[in-house]
C-alpha cells in the first residue's frame, strides 16, 4: 500500500531530514497522479476538474488512521496543490501538443479548472504560467495562490495551515486576483 | 515596478477590492500620489478579473422590467446570480426573482442547465416547496420567479441553539414531505441545507431552490463555496472565510466521494439537518472541507444520546437510519421516511412544545397544550420584518429579523442567584450559599427547566442589578433573595423577577425556626414551580421535592461543609471531610453527604497531597455506602463511573455508564459531569468532549474550569482557530489566570505564530510567578527559544518538588511528566512504573498529555498505555 508508506513517511517528516521531505513528495506524488488518472477516466458529467474532489479522495487514501497530526495535514495540503498544480499543467501540455499534432479532441477534462468562487473555468496552464511569474516577485502570494486554486482549499483553510491571519490571506488573493487577471487577460 | 512599490500597490489592490467598482477610481486617486504606480493601479482595476468573486455593480436596478415583472429591490448576491424583490403587475402580488449572473451568462450550457431545472421544479406543487411560477429571458438575463415567502431561514433559527423536540419532529417531517412530493418525480434536491430551508411566518416550512443545485459533486462544491453564510451588503465583496465547512457539512457520503447522489442523498442530509435541530450542533465539522467530508465518509457523529435526553427512540432510529453510510440503508423510498416521521410518538412530560411553530397538518395530533403557561402578549403582524431568502449563494441584505416565535414564549429557563446574607454575623455566609445551592439543586431536577448552574451564578454574588445579571446569562428569569440567622431563627426573603419586563412574578417572606430550612426551601422551589407553570412528570413531581436528610442538624452540617469546599486547600478539606463525618453521624442514610465525602478523599488524591491507595480506599468506601442506600441516584452512579475509569481503568464498562449519564441535568450542574468529557478526550475522541462541554456552557457559561477544558478540548480536535477565541476570550475576562494563556501559547506555536506563542507564554510565566521563564523568554525569537525556554521552567519545578518530597508525598506522575519535559528519558520511566504500580490519577490522560511528548515514540511508552487499556 503506498498509503501506509507514506503515513510513515510523513511521520518522519515532523523531524523533517531532506531526504525524508524528498521521498515523501515522490510518494504523494505517485498517490496524487494515480487518483487523476482514473479521475480522467472516469465517465463524468462535468467537464471541469474540481481540485478539492482530488485532493479530497487523495487525503482519505493517505490518512487511513484517525489522528493525523496537524503539521502532517498542512504539509499534505502544500504537497497536494503543487501535484495537482503539476498535473493539470503536464495534461494541459499534452492536450495542445495533441491539438497541434492530429487535431483530434481530447478528452478535455482536466485542462480546465474550476474557479472555486465563481464556478467559471479557467485555463490551468495560463494560470500556472502567470504564477510563475508572480513567484518572481512575491513568493508568498503565489504559494497562497496555488494552494488556494490548484490546493482546493478555502480562505480560511490557507490561513490555518499557513499560520496567517484570514485578513491577510483575504487580501493577498484579493490583490493577486487583479494582477493574475490583468495576466491572464494579456495572454489572450 | 520594484519589491517596496508591489508592497504597496499589494496593499491598496485589497483596500480597493473592499469597495464598490464605481469608487475604486476615486480612491486610487486620493490614496496613491506616485502618477506611474497610479496608473498601473488604475489598469490592474480595470480588468474584470476571470478569477473573482468581485462582484460589481447589479445587473438591474429599481424600477427595471424584467418579462413581466418589476424590480423592487435587491435582496442579495451570491455566486451563481443575484436575488430581487419584484412585483407581478398583472396579478398584484410580489414575487422572488433569481437571476442568473451576467458573469455566468456567456457560459450557455450553464444557462440551458439552470432552465431546464427551473423548468423541472417549477412542476412542484407542495406546500413545503417554494413555489417556481415562472421560468423565463429577457434581454439575455435568465429569470426565475418564485414564490415570495415571508419569514427566516433555518439556519438563522438555529443560530439561537437547538430545538424542542417536538418542534423538531413537526419541522423533519414537513421536509420530508416535501422532499417525498418531488422525489416522487425524479426531482432530488442534492444541496439540503439549513440555509435552504425557510421557516414561513405561518409557521409551514418550505424547501428552497429545489433542483437548482448542478448535478455533479463539483458543481454543487462550487455552490458551495460561494453560499456564504455570513450577510453581506450587495455591493460588498462576498467574504469566504470558512464558507465552505458550512456548507459540505451536509452532503451525503456519495457526494462527498464525488459518486452519483440519488434521492438517499436528500434522506442523508435531511438526517444531518435533523441532528443539528436536536444536538444545536454540526453532525460533521473539522477545521478544512476536506477533513469534513472525509468525516462524512467515515465518521459517525457524537451520539444524540450524548447530547440530549428525552429524544423518543424511534426518532433517534429514524436519523441513524437517515444517516448510514450506504444509500442501501437508508429508506427506499422518501414516502416511507415521511410516514415513519409522522408516526413517531412525542411524549408530553419534559420536552413539551412551547408553541412556537403550529403544525398545519390537520391529520397531526396537536401538539400538548400547556395552558396557563406564562406568555408574553402576541405582538402585531406589523413587527414582522417581511423577509426573502437566501437562494443560489446569496447572502442576505436585510437586517432586523422576525425573531420567529419570540413573542409567545414561556419562561423555560431561570438562574438563582447566590442569596445575600444580611445578618452580621459573617459566620452565617455558609448559610445563603448553601440555600442557593440547594434551590439549583432542586430546580435541575425539572427537565424541562434550564437552571444555570452554581459556578456561573456565584459570579453574580452581590449584584445590584438582578435584570441586568439576568440579561447576562441569558435567562428568562431570575431568583433571588435574603437569609439572615438571628438566634434559632431563620428569616428568609425570595423574589421571581421576569428579565424581560422586570415584573416580580412571585415573591414571599418566611420567618422560622430554624430547623424549618429545608421546609422553607421546599416552598420556595415549588411555588416557583407553579408559577412558571411548569410541566411536571409523575417522577419530577416525586424528586423536586426529596430531601437527602430529614434531620436540620446533618444538613447544616452539610451546608458547612460544602461552602468550605468551595475553594481548593488542603485545611480546608480536611475540616469539610470532619464536618460531613458529623453530619454522617448524625444521620447515617445522609446521601449527599456520603457522595460529597467521598468527593473530598478523592480530590485528595487529584490535588496530589494523599496516596492514591489512601485516598482512593476511603473514596471507595463511602461510595459503596451511599450506592447500597441508593443505587440509582446520578451522583453516585457518576461518582462509582468517575472511580472505575480514573482508577481501575475500566474503560469499557465506563462509557456505557458515561453515556448513560451524560443527558442528566442534574450532572451538568457540577463537577460530575466534567470526568465524563474528560473521558472521551483521554480515549482521543475531542469531538465528544466538545459536544459535552457546548451543553454544559449552555448552564454554565461563566464556569471558568468548563471554559478552559473547552478551549483544550477544541485544540486536540484540531479547531485551533476555534480554541484560539476560546482562550482569547477566557484571557480577557480572568486576567490573573494563567491557564488560558499556557493554552493559547501551545496553540499559536502549533499554528505557526512563534512571537504570539512567545508573548502568551511570558505572560502566563509572569502570572504564574515564573520569573526565570520570563526572563528567559524576553529575549525569545524562535521555536527553539520557547522550547529551552519551557525545559529550564520544568527543571526549576522539578528541583521545587523534590523539596517538596523531603516533607510530604508528592505523587509520581508529577515527577514523570517533569523529567518527560526535560528530556531525561530514564527518571520518567522510573517515575511511570511506580506511577502505574499505585494507579496514579492521571495515567488515564497518557494519550494526550503533551508533557509527554518527549518520550511518546518509546516502546516503553506504548506498553504502559497498553497497561492502562487507554483505547
Amino acid at each position: 500500500m503506498p498509503g501506509d508508506g507514506l503515513t510513515a513517511l510523513l511521520g518522519r517528516c515532523r523531524a523533517g531530514t531532506p531526504a525524508d521531505q524528498e521521498r515523501l513528495l515522490t510518494a504523494a506524488q505517485g498517490e496524487l497522479r494515480r487518483i487523476a488518472g482514473a479521475y480522467m477516466r472516469r465517465e463524468r458529467q462535468d467537464h471541469t476538474l474540481q481540485p478539492t474532489a482530488l485532493v479530497n479522495e487523495a487525503y482519505l487514501r493517505l490518512f487511513k488512521e484517525q489522528d493525523v497530526a496537524w503539521e502532517n495535514r498542512a504539509h499534505f495540503f502544500g504537497i497536494a496543490a503543487r501535484v495537482m498544480r503539476q498535473i493539470l499543467v503536464d495534461h494541459a501540455r499534452k492536450r495542445r501538443a495533441q491539438k497541434r499534432g492530429v487535431g483530434r479532441r481530447a478528452d478535455g477534462s482536466l485542462s480546465k479548472l474550476a474557479d472555486p468562487i465563481s464556478g467559471h473555468d479557467i485555463d490551468a496552464l495560463a494560470l500556472h504560467e502567470a504564477l510563475n511569474d508572480l513567484a518572481l516577485f512575491d513568493p508568498r502570494q503565489a504559494e497562497i495562490v496555488e494552494l488556494r486554486y490548484f490546493g482546493g482549499l478555502t480562505e480560511a483553510e490557507v490561513a490555518t495551515i499557513k499560520g496567517l491571519s484570514p485578513a491577510t490571506v483575504r487580501r493577498e488573493v484579493a490583490a493577486a486576483r487583479f494582477w493574475l487577471g490583468r495576466r491572464l487577460q494579456a495572454d489572450r | 515596478m520594484n519589491r517596496s512599490d508591489w508592497e504597496r500597490a499589494k496593499s491598496l489592490l485589497a483596500d480597493a477590492a473592499d469597495l464598490p467598482e464605481a469608487d475604486r477610481e476615486r480612491f486610487v486617486l486620493e490614496r496613491c500620489p506616485d502618477p506611474e504606480l497610479r496608473r498601473e493601479l488604475l489598469d490592474l482595476l480595470s480588468t474584470p478579473a476571470p478569477l473573482s468573486s468581485i462582484v460589481g455593480g447589479s445587473a438591474l436596478k429599481p424600477g427595471d422590467l424584467l418579462g413581466p415583472y418589476k424590480i423592487q429591490a435587491l435582496l442579495g448576491i451570491g455566486g451563481m446570480g443575484e436575488v430581487y424583490r419584484g412585483r407581478d403587475s398583472r396579478l398584484g402580488r410580489d414575487v422572488a426573482l433569481k437571476v442568473i449572473s451576467p458573469r455566468l451568462v456567456g457560459d450557455a450550457s450553464l444557462r440551458h442547465r439552470f432552465e431546464r431545472e427551473a423548468r423541472a421544479a417549477s412542476a412542484l406543487n407542495h406546500p413545503s416547496i417554494v413555489t417556481v411560477y415562472d421560468v423565463g429571458e429577457t434581454d439575455g438575463i435568465s429569470w426565475i420567479a418564485m414564490e415570495w415567502v415571508e419569514g427566516r431561514t433555518l439556519r438563522q433559527l438555529l443560530a439561537n441553539g437547538p430545538l424542542p423536540i417536538h418542534e423538531v419532529g413537526v419541522i423533519a417531517r414537513q421536509i420530508a414531505d416535501g422532499l417525498a412530493a418531488a422525489h416522487a418525480k425524479g426531482i432530488v434536491h442534492r444541496d439540503l441545507k439549513p440555509d435552504n430551508v425557510m421557516m414561513a411566518a405561518d409557521g409551514r416550512t418550505k424547501i428552497l431552490d429545489f433542483g437548482l443545485a448542478r448535478h455533479s459533486w463539483a458543481g454543487s462544491l462550487g455552490d458551495a463555496v460561494a453560499d456564504d453564510e455570513t450577510v453581506a451588503a450587495p455591493t460588498a465583496v462576498a467574504s469566504l472565510e470558512g464558507t465552505i465547512l458550512g456548507t459540505v457539512g451536509y452532503m451525503s457520503p456519495e457526494q462527498a466521494s464525488g459518486r452519483t447522489a440519488d434521492f438517499r442523498s436528500d434522506q442523508f442530509s435531511l438526517g444531518v439537518l435533523t441532528y443539528e435541530m436536536l444536538a444545536g450542533r454540526r453532525a460533521f465539522t473539522r477545521p478544512t472541507a476536506v477533513e469534513t467530508l472525509s468525516a462524512i465518509i467515515r465518521e459517525h457523529p457524537v451520539p444524540l444520546r450524548l447530547i440530549r435526553s428525552g429524544i423518543p427512540d424511534a426518532l433517534l432510529d429514524i436519523i441513524a437510519h437517515c444517516l448510514a453510510k450506504t444509500p442501501d440503508e437508508r429508506f427506499a423510498s422518501t414516502r416511507d421516511l415521511a410516514a415513519a416521521l409522522a408516526s413517531v410518538e412525542y411524549g408530553t412530560g419534559a420536552e413539551t412544545n412551547v408553541g412556537r411553530i403550529q403544525d398545519p397538518i390537520p391529520d397531526t395530533p396537536d401538539p400538548t397544550p400547556t395552558p396557563g403557561r406564562i406568555l408574553y402578549p402576541t405582538p402585531a403582524m406589523g413587527r414582522r420584518t417581511v423577509v426573502w431568502l437566501l437562494a443560489i449563494g446569496v447572502a442576505l441584505a436585510t437586517a432586523g429579523w422576525y425573531r420567529f416565535g419570540a413573542s409567545r414564549r414561556a419562561i423555560e429557563s431561570v438562574a438563582v442567584l447566590p442569596f445575600e446574607n444580611t445578618s452580621k454575623d459573617p459566620e452565617a455566609e455558609y448559610l445563603g450559599d448553601g440555600l442557593t445551592e440547594s434551590l439549583i439543586a432542586q430546580m435541575s431536577r425539572v427537565s424541562s427547566l434550564k437552571v444555570m448552574a452554581r459556578g456561573t451564578v456565584f459570579r453574580f454574588k452581590g449584584t445590584a442589578d438582578p435584570q441586568e445579571a439576568g440579561r447576562k446569562l441569558g435567562v428568562g428569569a431570575v431568583v433571588v433573595g435574603t437569609v439572615a440567622r438571628r438566634g434559632s431563627q431563620l428569616a428568609i426573603s425570595a423574589e421571581l423577577i421576569e428579565i424581560s419586563t422586570g415584573i416580580r412574578l412571585w415573591g414571599d417572606k418566611y420567618d422560622r425556626p430554624f430547623v424549618d430550612l429545608q421546609r422553607v426551601q421546599d416552598l420556595i422551589a415549588s411555588d416557583i414551580a407553579d408559577r412558571l407553570q411548569l410541566p411536571l412528570s409523575g417522577q419530577e413531581k416525586r424528586t423536586l421535592l426529596a430531601h437527602g436528610t430529614e434531620s436540620p442538624e446533618a444538613h447544616e452540617l452539610f451546608l458547612k461543609g460544602r461552602f468550605l469546599m468551595a475553594n481548593v486547600s488542603e485545611e480546608g478539606d480536611l475540616e469539610a471531610a470532619r464536618l460531613f463525618q458529623q453530619a454522617l453521624e448524625k444521620d447515617p442514610k445522609y446521601v449527599d453527604a456520603r457522595v460529597e465525602l467521598a468527593s473530598v478523599y478523592a480530590r485528595s488524591v487529584g490535588e496530589g497531597y494523599a496516596p492514591p491507595a489512601e485516598g482512593w480506599r476511603r473514596a471507595d468506601e463511602e461510595i459503596q455506602k451511599a450506592a447500597a442506600l441508593d443505587p440509582a441516584n446520578v451522583l453516585v452512579r457518576a461518582a462509582r463511573a468517575s472511580r472505575r475509569f480514573q482508577f481501575e481503568w475500566d474503560w469499557a464498562g465506563t462509557e456505557r455508564e458515561f453515556t448513560d449519564l451524560s443527558t442528566d441535568p442534574r450532572l451538568l450542574q457540577g463537577n460530575q459531569f466534567h470526568p465524563i468529557a474528560l473521558y472521551f478526550w483521554a480515549r482521543g475522541q475531542p469531538e465528544e468532549s466538545v459536544a459535552l462541554m457546548e451543553r454544559a456552557l449552555r448552564v454554565d457559561p461563566g464556569n471558568v474550569e468548563v471554559r478552559i477544558m473547552m478551549a483544550d478540548f477544541l485544540a486536540h480536535a484540531g479547531r485551533l482557530e476555534d480554541a484560539i477565541g476560546h482562550y482569547r476570550a477566557i484571557a480577557e475576562t480572568e486576567s490573573s489566570n494563567s491557564r488560558p494563556l499556557f493554552g493559547l501559547a501551545e496553540v499559536l506555536k502549533r499554528r505557526g505564530d512563534v512571537k504570539g506563542a512567545v508573548d502568551a507564554l511570558r505572560k502566563a510565566y509572569e502570572l504564574s510567578g515564573l520569573e526565570h521563564g520570563a526572563r528567559l523568554l524576553s529575549a525569545a525569537r524562535t521555536e527553539k527559544d520557547y522550547e529551552n525556554a519551557q525545559i529550564a521552567v520544568a527543571r526549576d519545578q522539578l528541583g521545587e518538588l523534590q523539596d517538596l518530597a523531603k516533607e510530604r508525598y508528592v505523587s509520581p506522575l508529577d515527577f514523570g511528566r517533569l523529567y518527560a519535559q526535560v528530556g531525561e528519558r530514564e527518571q520518567a520511566f522510573t517515575s511511570l512504573e511506580v506511577a502505574l504500580a499505585e494507579r496514579s490519577l492521571g495515567l488515564v490522560w497518557l494519550k494526550v498529555d503533551r508533557a509527554w511528548d518527549r518520550i511518546r515514540d518509546d516502546p516503553r511508552f506504548t506498553a504502559i498505555v497498553r497497561q492502562v487499556g487507554i483505547p
